[in-house]
């Protein structure tokens, strides 16, 4: 009973956790566009 | 400013001050005044988080950092994200598992009492010297631009946030916190779409971006190797990385905020909260700044912000070479609109911005020769200075408003977290105040008020210290690395005990100070390197220890 709901949790934050790291590189993606294309 | 902005400044204050105190009036026991009582939400701890890094200097200086250097300070925020990540995943749990007030009380847990004094010795030191700047900091500025009394805007400043911190604790700072960060963010994003509309009738807002490129502002990222550039993606990813590990697991002043949520998954959540919208909302800033450089480039711009510098020069017997300078560089202004508007090249306008900036630095070295006191960088005057010249009133009064927020916002979350450790970690450990909950929240309220009081003092007597802002943030650098370091081995290093953690720190903190003296290297690795070191001579020492009880066992 107790197992589900833990692994779903787990689930759950690693799911936030890796969208937080793909909004990061693809903020570093769009700053380092930005820098080319005015370089 | 006039009446209007006085009403708007004053009854944002007002409200803010009343509120946290009156909604937190009734704070009996040690955990409500220090932790809350537990009850924060995920979107309080994440505004919290968010209000007690963002100093006032946070307002003042980033955009004035974008008009001058351009997007790229954007990127000592890359690690951030990383590092609240791995805080959400290791240290919260830990946090909450062991019930802690302070994150040096798991020190003792792990180590010994030395080892949590230690550290709790190095935070008090590090912090209770910020919290002077965060106060002195905008008051300087202020006083320079509006004519206002240093010493009284410093006391003023001080007063106002011991009054709700003093009084209602953690829950205080919670929920002023968040009143404040609602001001701030209200008041910049009128400030920014005031200035995009100023703009508009030379410039459309991707055409000002175009502009800002000439000039190389949009230089965001930078992959040079440069161990000596301030602010590159590697700099960023590691050093960033290291400090923002530091700030958030082992500073107090931010363990507080998310120790204060009602639960792990509310405490991450705050942390993901910051994770998520700290970047934009410093690129928003930053970009605030480029576009106040734009804005500057079409219409009439100062040879220097700060206007006591050029009334300095004016004033002495070298006015009239300074009206010549003057005279000059506002040619060169009108030349540049000409050139603007004209359609000249890249190459072109760069030339006048050279030849602008070669009279700048004349007109500043003439004001040295006048008043060799009077620092002439006013990149710290740019945005305060647009504030003042161009938001109609009562705007000017809320940005003024958002400004002595953020000061308030960060000074208190920093009061609370110098008095929780003051208390948790030396009086109530070391049995120097009496055992009932009155008591203790009597010695607490106390307590913050001496930290207030010493912050204003620190704030009063800070004019003395030439760059004293930049020597804070190079101190922390100094220090954040061993604590860091320190946290890490009591994490993950099992092996190691506490008296190899504890002459490690020693011996990196000196080693850190010495190549301080020596080397010539952005302030940022300083925290790799104090980590690292504390690491590499805590397993040297445990390596020496085993072999010495082998060769006694043999």
């Amino acid at each position: 009973m107790t197992e589900e709901p833990k692994a779903q949790t787990q689930v759950k934050w690693s799911i936030i956790y890796s969208t937080v790291v793909a909004v990061l590189v693809l903020e570093i993606l769009v700053f380092t566009l930005i820098s080319f294309s005015y370089s | 400013m006039n009446e209007l902005d006085w009403i708007v400044l004053g009854s944002t204050l007002a409200f803010i001050v009343g509120y946290g105190t009156w909604r937190t009036r009734k704070q009996r026991d040690l955990d409500s005044y220090l932790r809350g009582g537990r009850e924060a939400n995920g979107l309080t701890v994440g505004l919290s988080v968010m209000a007690t890094q963002a100093s006032a200097i946070t307002f003042l200086s980033t955009p004035g950092q974008a008009f001058e250097s351009g997007m790229g300070f954007i990127q000592f925020y890359f690690g951030l994200p990383i590092a609240l990540i791995l805080v959400s995943v290791v240290v919260v749990p830990l946090f909450y598992k062991l019930n802690v007030y302070t994150a040096y009380e798991y020190l003792e847990e792990r180590f010994d009492l030395n080892t949590r004094l230690l550290t709790a010795f190095l935070f008090l030191i590090q912090r209770g010297l910020a919290a002077g700047i965060t106060i002195y900091a905008p008051s300087i500025v202020l006083s320079s631009v509006l004519g206002w009394d240093l010493d009284s805007l410093n006391v003023v400043i001080g007063l106002l946030v011991i009054i709700y911190t003093v009084s209602g604790g953690t829950k205080a700072v919670n929920i002023t916190q968040k009143w404040q960060m609602t001001v701030i963010m209200g008041g910049m994003f009128f400030a920014f779409f005031t200035l995009l509309d100023l703009l508009s009738p030379h410039l459309s807002f991707m055409e000002a971006v175009d502009l800002a490129g000439a000039f190389d502002k949009m230089n965001i990222v930078d992959f040079d190797f440069d161990l000596q550039s301030r602010y590159t993606i590697w700099s960023g990813l590691t050093g960033g990385l290291f400090l923002s590990l530091s700030y958030f697991g082992t500073d107090q002043s931010q363990v507080q905020r998310y120790i204060s949520a009602k639960s792990i998954r509310e405490s991450r959540m705050g942390l993901m909260f910051n994770a998520i919208l700290k970047i934009p909302m410093q690129f928003f800033i930053l970009l605030t700044g480029v576009m106040l450089f734009v804005f500057y480039q079409v219409h009439e711009k100062p040879i220097n912000f700060n206007r006591q510098v050029i009334e300095q020069v004016m004033n002495s017997n070298s006015a009239e070479q300074g009206e010549k300078l003057m005279a000059r560089y506002s040619d060169f202004n009108n030349l540049m609109i000409q050139g603007i508007e004209g359609g000249a090249t890249k190459e072109e306008l760069n030339l006048i911005h050279q030849d602008q900036l070669v009279i700048k630095e004349s007109f500043n070295a003439l004001s040295n020769q006048v008043a060799p006191d009077e620092p002439t960088k006013d990149s710290d005057y740019v945005f305060i200075r647009f504030i003042l010249d161009f938001l109609p009133n009562g705007a000017i009064g809320l940005l003024l408003a958002v400004i002595l927020s953020a000061a308030m916002s960060s000074t208190s979350g920093e009061l609370n977290a110098l008095a929780s450790t003051t208390i948790n970690d030396y009086f109530k450990r070391l049995g120097w105040m009496g055992n009932t909950e009155t008591e203790q929240v009597r010695w607490s309220k106390w307590i913050t008020v001496g930290w207030g009081l010493l912050a204003i003092g620190f704030a009063l007597v800070a004019q003395l210290v030439d760059n004293l802002i930049e020597l804070v943030n190079i101190l922390g650098s100094l220090f954040y690395g061993t604590i860091l370091g320190i946290f890490v081995c009591a994490i993950y290093l099992k092996s190691i005990k506490a008296k190899h953690v504890f002459a490690a720190a020693i011996v990196a903190e000196l080693l850190v100070l010495f190549l301080f003296a020596t080397l010539d290297i952005g302030f940022l690795l300083f925290n790799v390197i104090g980590c690292l070191a504390t690491l590499l001579f805590a397993m040297i020492y445990v390596l020496l220890d085993s072999g010495k009880k082998e060769l006694t066992s043999n």
